[in-house]
């Protein structure tokens, strides 16, 4: 909560310093005032100011008379205090009739100092002459029928030095209007005083409404262009109906003519006061999403355009269009403090502010305008600079709300970047699975071609050779020599099953394959594996270098050792610190001196193929003490080059 | 008496089985079929305790006589006839229905003695289906209890265990101490239960592919 207020204050404060400034600034014509009784020769009663060799002179009171005649009147002056403005409204006057006032201001040259002097003009309506000793020296239209926006324009009117003489001389300033006329604020002083008085009034005046308003169209613009794309975000239509209302209401202050017929100009520009208001509350309340705002902004838009049409038909004062403004003012204020109680949000504090300032700033003009004569305040009308705040409320809401849309999108990039890359990599690893199991389909399909080629081609073949060859008794070695050939086939069919790498299978089913050979031998044997792990390089060519080692070192037990008890085993081993399995063959045989006796072709064929498994082969024996040969094989070949 | 019939292409292999069936005084060879469609009729026939069972068959594949045999529901052992008891052959014949195998070139004697075992109630391995049994019918290697993912007893996966590490069917029962033929039965069961959960699997795969219309 606090930092929120701390917010709100940080965004208010230098237009609340702008204020005071403007404010202190601006009571600089009344401030060290001193009045003077009117004189009897006819002068008016002044206001003087300023530095006593600079004096700056302002007329209360003048002569004055209401006339169309084109020439000056002679009689029926009166003399009624200055400014004097005779506003439609009281005055009962049907728009469109052209009223005159004249108005004569009388002053002794010597209550100025030495020149040159400038007059500062201010709430003359519409278009105006100035006389100066019965010589024009200005006028602010070009013809009759051209019609200003004058009642809140500054004018500087330069006075010539030779034109003034000794003694009494005399401000004559004719005005005349279709609507509202009258002759207001009359100043004279030295030139670069009023001059520096009048640049500061206008840019108060028509620069800063000017910039003020061409913002919040701006904003309007922008809020039509987004509620144009996003038509059911039907704030942003409130709002831009709001902005452009308002900017239409506040182009008097700053436009010098009216863009169309004057009457009917000022007569919507007082209305589009409470239609700015309507639409602004309109989008406040869809804003804070109160309850059944729509049903409320169908009748508000219901009622108010009746109601502005019946107030501009029989022109009613301003105050019945002022009165439902202030209302939806004072209700806006107090749905946005209670929405801001429940659910408090930096934007929603800047729209508050908006609404508190609309009501400050309203209520300050007004005051300003009913007593703008007696009372000078700022001297200008300050409701139109509320633009300001609306566009950081403007800024702070969509801003907010587009920065958050952009990293949510840049946040949905990333996400979608990353979904892209895992599927591409799902889909690269399953088509790389893919190529795998192809590869392995056709290796299985292959090698059950060839099992089915050796099993009714050769197999079968040496089978019956061997049926037949055992019912003819043919001899021993015929027998051996085909039951031989069969067992090699066997051996090579079980080289080819899968056995992902595991050695100690692979050996067992060579036992089980040859334990008939074995019984027959009459050697019993002992199975001693120990748990190893699986060879991973182990495939079909190398598993049959194995199973052939130990075909022939168990061959060899049988027919050469004369043993009657052998070993088969393995066990993990290393060796010069490579890990590893070591497979045995061992037996209590003869044994042999492999010192002297020259390797025989089986051992130097085992041995060679031990090498080309990248293991090592040792065969110990010992005349007497059995021969033991060991295959020791790595878990992880390098291979060089 | 154990009532035997053959089914065997190979004149001579058949010659051969039948002339040794005939020296066994306690076993009667009933009859012999040498291709698929004689073996039908002789399957519809029945009449014997143990069928031997060639599997490459002049006019069709020796497994589906099998299935054939198993699905009549007798109390028949099956052997399959093979040159070299190569899995996947073997495999496929047991989920058939088989409870073993003779090889082609063994001596008579030996056949006429797995004959007997079988009837006996004990079935022959070898490490390589035994090791293959182990990966397919526990699948899930990481499973806590064995007993509880595969409708294999924990001793039954013992055995397995064992002799797809190489141990004899007496090692096993020396290490295990029991008996070896308890190990021999521990294998036929495992068989048949190979046999159930392929056929469950088979038909649960037919139901989910609509090919069963279960009224």
């Amino acid at each position: 909560m606090k930092h929120r207020r701390k917010a709100c204050w940080t965004v208010a404060k230098p237009f609340l310093w702008a204020l005071l400034a403007a404010l202190i600034a601006s009571y600089w014509p009344a401030g060290a005032a001193a009045n003077r009784a009117a004189e009897a020769d006819g002068t008016s009663r002044i206001t003087i100011s300023g530095a006593s060799n600079a004096p700056v002179v302002e007329f209360r009171d003048g002569d004055y008379i209401l006339s169309n005649s084109k020439i000056q009147p002679v009689s029926g002056w009166e003399r009624k205090p200055s400014p004097q403005i005779y506003r439609l409204p009281e005055t009962k006057w049907r728009a469109g009739d052209i009223h005159t006032l004249w108005a004569k201001h009388r002053f002794d040259r010597s209550s100025l100092r030495a020149g040159p002097f400038a007059l500062y003009m201010v709430s003359t309506r519409s278009q105006f002459a100035v006389n100066l000793n019965g010589v024009e020296v200005f006028r602010n239209f070009a013809s009759e029928s051209d019609q200003k926006i004058t009642w809140y324009r500054p004018y500087l009117v330069q006075l010539p030095e030779s034109a003034l003489r000794p003694g009494v001389n005399e401000i004559m300033v004719r005005a005349f209007s279709e609507e509202s006329v009258g002759v207001g604020r009359v100043v004279i002083g030295p030139y670069t005083i009023v001059e520096d008085y009048y640049t500061r009034q206008f840019f108060w005046r028509i620069t800063a409404p000017m910039i003020a308003s061409s913002s919040s169209l701006l904003l309007g613009l922008f809020a039509l262009l987004l509620w144009l794309q996003r038509r059911e975000e039907l704030e942003l239509g409130y709002l831009a109906a709001s902005a452009i209302f308002y900017f239409f209401r506040n182009f008097q202050y700053f436009g010098e003519d009216a863009p169309f017929n004057l009457i009917a100009f000022n007569g919507l520009s007082v209305a589009a006061t409470l239609l700015a208001m309507v639409a602004a509350f309109c989008f406040y309340i869809s804003y804070l999403k109160v309850q059944r705002f729509q049903t409320i902004i169908n009748i508000l838009v219901m009622a108010v355009i009746p109601y502005t049409l019946v107030h501009w038909y029989f022109q009613l004062s301003n105050f019945m269009l002022y009165l439902p403004t202030l209302v939806l003012v004072l209700a806006a204020i107090y749905l946005g403090s209670r929405n801001i109680l429940e659910k408090p949000s930096v934007e929603k504090s800047a729209w508050l502010l908006v609404m508190l300032m609309l009501l400050v700033f309203g209520v300050y003009d007004a005051h300003l305008a009913s007593t703008g004569y007696v009372w000078q305040g700022s001297g200008f009308y300050i409701a139109v600079f509320n633009a300001f705040f609306s566009l950081i409320a403007f800024l702070l809401t969509f801003g907010l709300r587009a920065i958050a849309a952009f990293s949510a999108l840049g946040e949905a990039n990333v996400t979608l970047e990353r979904a892209v890359a895992k599927t591409r990599a799902e889909l690269a690893s399953s088509e790389n699975a893919r190529q795998i199991l192809l590869v392995d389909t056709a290796v299985a399909s292959e090698r059950d071609r060839l099992m089915q080629e050796i099993h009714d081609g050769i197999g079968s073949n040496l089978i019956t050779a061997l049926a037949v060859a055992r019912q003819q008794n043919q001899p021993a070695s015929t027998i051996k020599t085909l039951r031989r050939a069969l067992a090699d086939l066997k051996i090579t069919v079980d080289s080819l099953e899968p056995v992902e790498g595991d050695l100690v299978a692979l050996v067992g089913n060579l036992r089980h394959r040859m334990a008939g050979d074995m019984r027959d031998a009459g050697i019993s044997c002992k199975w001693e594996v120990k748990q190893c792990a699986q060879i991973p390089w182990l495939d079909a060519a190398n598993a049959l270098h194995v199973l052939r080692i130990f075909q022939e070192a168990i061959g060899n037990v049988l027919t050469h050792s004369g043993a009657t008890e052998m070993r088969i085993g393995c066990a993990e081993a290393e060796r010069n610190g490579v890990a590893g399995v070591a497979a045995f063959v061992a037996d209590n045989g003869a044994g042999f001196d492999p010192a002297a006796n020259s390797p025989g072709k089986g051992l130097s064929n085992i041995h060679a193929r031990a090498s080309s498994l990248h293991g090592f082969l040792s065969c110990e024996s010992n005349a007497g003490a059995g021969t033991i040969v060991t295959l020791w094989l790595p878990y992880t070949r390098v291979i060089p080059g | 008496m154990i009532r035997v019939a053959i089914i065997e292409d190979d004149p001579a292999m058949r010659g051969l089985l039948s002339a040794a069936l005939e020296r066994e005084a306690d076993m009667l060879l009933t009859a012999t079929a040498a291709n698929v469609a004689e073996a039908r009729g002789m399957i519809e026939a029945g009449g014997y305790d143990v069928l031997l069972c060639d599997l490459g068959l002049p006019d069709g594949n020796g497994v589906t006589l099998i299935r054939q045999e198993a699905l009549t529901g007798r109390d028949t052992d099956i052997l399959v006839i093979t040159i070299f008891a190569n899995q996947n052959k073997v495999l496929d014949a047991i989920r058939a229905g088989a409870r073993g195998y003779l090889l082609k070139d063994e001596r008579i004697e030996d056949c006429i003695v797995a004959i007997r075992e079988i009837r006996r109630g004990g079935s022959p391995i070898s490490p390589i289906i035994a090791r293959q049994l182990l990966g397919q019918i526990r699948p899930t290697r990481d499973a806590v209890d064995p007993s509880v993912a595969s409708p294999l007893s924990e001793r039954e996966f013992e055995v397995l265990n064992l002799l797809s590490r190489g141990f004899s069917n007496a090692e096993c029962a020396e290490i295990l101490t029991v008996s070896s033929n308890t190990i021999g039965t521990h294998v036929k069961n495992i068989y048949r239960k190979l046999e159930v959960n392929c056929r469950a699997e088979a038909l649960f795969e037919a139901s989910t592919q609509g090919l069963l219309d279960r009224r």
